[in-house]
């Protein structure tokens, strides 16, 4: 590989696996808070899975056909 | 030379707006508070920064640092702390780093503080000792107010992006009226980059608390904490379990509370004395006091003081127990304050030296390579809890069970906030829809809290995430009515796979009530848009049900049981409209034919046949796709399903099910890691395509072919000569190609890169196959 790219995801939750061990004990009415507050972490979970990252082709029409 | 001090506690108020019975500075020995100026005033300040600068220029130290401590430091104000950190940046930055912090209870912490810190490098630590209840035991106001719900309203501004590299940590008091685990998950929740764990002072004058009957108490509750942390795989750094290994193993500690390595610190009072450690102010009355001062003594001359050479003695300037002791290298003789005793002063091992011996074998018995990969700095292709086995194990090809069940976990708690969020939406709904929502609202919130087996089980059922992110998406207008009332549908199925009696309102859509996972109840016109249903262990009942329904179909095979989802109305998540209700024929083909693929791939690919029987929960029939083509598909939010048509043969229907597990694999990795550069504009031609595809696109596709290699590999090696090899051969170069592309578009992270490699090696070691 001849250089790699740094993620443009400024303003989103790049550590997800960390956060998610955080998030995990929390009940569900006070996430529901948190994200009512406008909690960074709680809002940036969220925002990463609604984000407007592409997503893969959702229909795959095989183009190879019984033969695949 | 004498010894240097790098550390400074620069105490900037004397006086507190809470009322803590546990405090050492105003409730034990020491009331030399009482005398001192309430907050340390400019040309105190200026004078203590000059000493440590000067200092640090005469020792050529290539950092020193001051912690704002008090007292409540917050009780300056912005204006009042703008001086103090103006002044110590103005004199002490030209000479060296300076690392600044300020340990607050946070009451007072706001953005315009925040603001302040953040313009001048203020690390900001906290005091939090659990949760409510444990935090009430001593934290309070003096008219007894309870002060956690300022100091969460704190924790979560540091939280915020803009301020969250202020954070430092938080520090905990341990109380053995606590729950241990309740106070570890109490603190985790605020997700601190550090969490101190701090014994209360005592001394053998005034032990701490032991309750009868409970021999090493405070063995027991970091015992509890400590194993709780190993089984989370060490989330956060614990300084006092970190400290205790590092000095068994030889590192510096980085406390006087573990380890033998010299002290090297002083403290300024607000009248500018210097004393030894505050926390000697638990020992005696003037313990801490050194009879210097900032104006008329040095800091060498201070460092110089008895007391504070006592503690830089190591080994030598312990009792003779401590000296005896096998563990001594680990907690050091414990806190110094710790060791008092009036007849004999410091020459004891620590009040908590029992507990201590307890402590310390379960801490070093763990294996110190892990809390290494916690302490250092993550590489950059660092797999952020993903274990880096499994993430390896993924990029190869299959993956196996045990990165499924990670992936599946991480989707668990993805889907809580998520459904989390959808709820808030609840507000902007109208009506007998929005009474069904929040209805069901309260009833999951509690289930979460008395059956939460039976609420992860829903909640990773693939469509409940489609439809929680249906519900997030903008300009919904009435159909987000609709939609937020499915919300009594989920709870419906967590009630009922909890065996709970429950009735709630579900939406009627198309002529029927849906319950995820379920299935369908149809009513009949008397319902309007909603229709009451009863849930209990037997099944449900509705209102208005005509007496037709539709039940969620499952499918039991070769270790795997999906459900063939042919009822969900969110399982309309693929381009391709799902098909209708399969007919008792169509039914008896699917449930034919999905065991037949399941057993084949086990025959086949046996790697690819355990993840997909540990991660598909389930499949959606999709309608017959046009003539000689077979069509499939994922959606990236329903992770663990697929939707497929039918095809007419079984080594199809295998390839496709391999095929588009890999989709649902690299989706969930693409969730939780930056793996690829999203803003990469590239359009890339690959061989499987007539169309240039984006990065994402080749990626996938790369991904779910490399699966497609191994199928035919297998099979080329039944039927060396034949059509399987040719398929083989055209696979692994397109793959191979497509690798290469990937590699050298510099669009991919560093943990991409890591991933493509790890596709790129299998397919070299294949590169000689016959």
């Amino acid at each position: 590989m001849d250089s790699v790219a740094q993620p443009k995801t400024a303003g989103q939750v790049t550590d997800l696996g960390n956060t998610l061990i955080n998030l995990g004990n929390v009940p569900l009415g006070q996430l529901a808070r948190r994200f009512a507050d406008g909690d960074a972490i709680v809002v940036g979970v969220v925002s990463r899975i609604t984000g407007d990252r592409e997503a893969p082709s959702r229909l795959r029409v095989m183009s190879f056909s019984s033969s695949i | 030379m004498p010894e240097s001090v790098s550390q400074y506690v620069l105490k900037v108020a004397s006086r507190c707006d809470l009322s803590c019975d546990h405090c050492y500075v105003y409730e034990h020995a020491d009331q030399s508070w009482r005398g001192r100026p309430k907050i340390l005033d400019g040309a105190t300040v200026r004078q203590a920064a000059t000493q440590v600068a000067e200092h640090a220029r005469a020792h050529r130290l290539d950092a020193v640092s001051v912690v704002l401590h008090g007292g409540e430091p917050l009780l300056l104000g912005t204006s009042g702390l703008n001086e103090i950190l103006r002044t110590l940046r103005t004199v002490i930055d030209p000479v060296t780093r300076l690392d600044l912090r300020v340990h607050t209870n946070g009451v007072l912490l706001d953005e315009t503080l925040c603001e302040l810190f953040a313009d001048y490098g203020v690390q900001v630590g906290v005091s939090l000792d659990g949760d409510r209840a444990a935090n009430d035991l001593h934290r309070r106001y003096s008219d007894g107010r309870s002060s956690h719900e300022q100091v969460l309203r704190a924790l979560m501004l540091l939280r915020k992006p803009e301020y969250r590299h202020l954070y430092a940590g938080i520090l905990c008091t341990v109380d053995l009226e606590n729950d241990p685990i309740a106070v570890y998950e109490a603190l985790l929740v605020e997700a601190p980059p550090r969490i101190d764990l701090l014994l209360p002072h005592a001394t053998w004058d005034e032990p701490p608390r032991r309750p009868e009957g409970r021999p090493m108490p405070y063995a027991a509750w970091l015992g509890r904490f400590h194993d709780r942390w190993i089984a989370d795989g060490r989330p956060v750094p614990v300084r006092l379990f970190d400290s205790l290994l590092a000095a068994w193993e030889g590192r510096r500690s980085g406390t006087e509370a573990a380890g033998l390595d010299p002290v090297d610190l002083l403290v300024i009072e607000t009248d500018g004395a210097w004393e030894q450690a505050d926390s000697l102010k638990t020992a005696f009355e003037g313990a801490p006091a050194t009879g210097f001062n900032i104006w008329d003594h040095s800091v060498d001359e201070a460092a110089a003081h008895p007391g504070v050479v006592a503690r830089r003695g190591g080994l030598a300037g312990l009792c003779q127990t401590c000296r005896n002791c096998t563990l001594v290298r680990a907690c050091g003789g414990g806190l110094y304050a710790h060791r008092y005793r009036t007849d004999n002063g410091f020459d004891n091992p620590s009040v908590y030296c029992d507990d201590l011996k307890v402590l310390i074998p379960l801490i070093t018995a763990r294996p110190s390579a892990v809390l290494e990969t916690q302490r250092t700095e993550r590489p950059p292709w660092s797999t952020n809890g993903l274990p880096e086995r499994a993430f390896d194990m993924l990029a190869a090809g299959p993956g196996d069970r045990s990165a499924m069940a990670w992936l599946a976990d991480a989707h668990a708690l993805v889907n809580r906030p998520l459904i989390a969020a959808a709820a808030s939406c609840i507000e902007r709904t109208y009506g007998d829809l929005r009474r069904a929502a929040e209805q069901a609202w309260e009833l999951l919130s509690r289930l979460d809290l008395e059956h939460p087996s039976a609420m992860r089980e829903v909640l990773t059922y693939p469509y409940v995430q489609f439809w929680a992110t249906q519900c997030l998406r903008p300009g919904r207008g009435e159909a987000l009515d609709l939609d937020c009332a499915h919300l009594a549908g989920v709870a419906a199925a967590v009630a009922q796979r909890a065996g709970v009696e429950a009735e709630l309102i579900l939406p009627v859509r198309a002529g029927a009530i849906f319950v995820p996972s379920v299935g369908a109840i149809a009513v009949d016109e008397r319902a309007g848009r909603t229709s009451v249903v009863h849930v209990s262990a037997s099944g449900l009942t509705c209102r208005h049900a005509t007496g037709a329904r539709q039940a969620v179909r499952r499918v039991t095979a070769a270790g795997m049981t999906l459900t063939v989802d042919d009822v969900d109305p969110f399982r309309d998540c693929q381009a391709w409209a799902p098909a209708r209700r399969l007919s008792p024929p169509e039914w008896k083909a699917w449930r034919t034919a999905i065991p037949a693929a399941a057993r084949q791939l086990a025959a086949e690919v046996p790697a690819y046949a355990d993840v997909v029987a540990a991660g598909l929960r389930s499949v959606v029939p999709m309608r017959p796709g046009p003539a000689g083509r077979n069509q499939s598909g994922t959606a990236r939010n329903a992770f663990g399903a697929l939707a497929l048509a039918l095809p007419d043969d079984v080594d199809t229907l295998s390839a496709l099910l391999v095929h588009e597990m890999q989709h649902v694999k690299l989706t969930a990795l693409c969730d939780l890691f930056d793996l690829f550069d999203k803003a990469d504009p590239g359009r890339y031609h690959v061989s499987w395509r007539a169309d240039p595809r984006p990065f994402e696109g080749l990626l996938h596709g790369t991904y779910a072919h490399l699966a497609i290699v191994e199928l035919w590999r297998s099979r080329a090696r039944k039927a060396p000569d034949g059509e399987a090899r040719r398929h083989f051969d055209m696979y692994r170069s397109w793959v191979e190609e497509a690798t290469g592309i990937l590699l050298n578009a510099g669009a991919l992270t560093p943990l991409g890169g890591r991933f493509v490699n790890g596709m790129r090696t299998t397919i070299e070691t294949w590169a000689d196959d016959q």
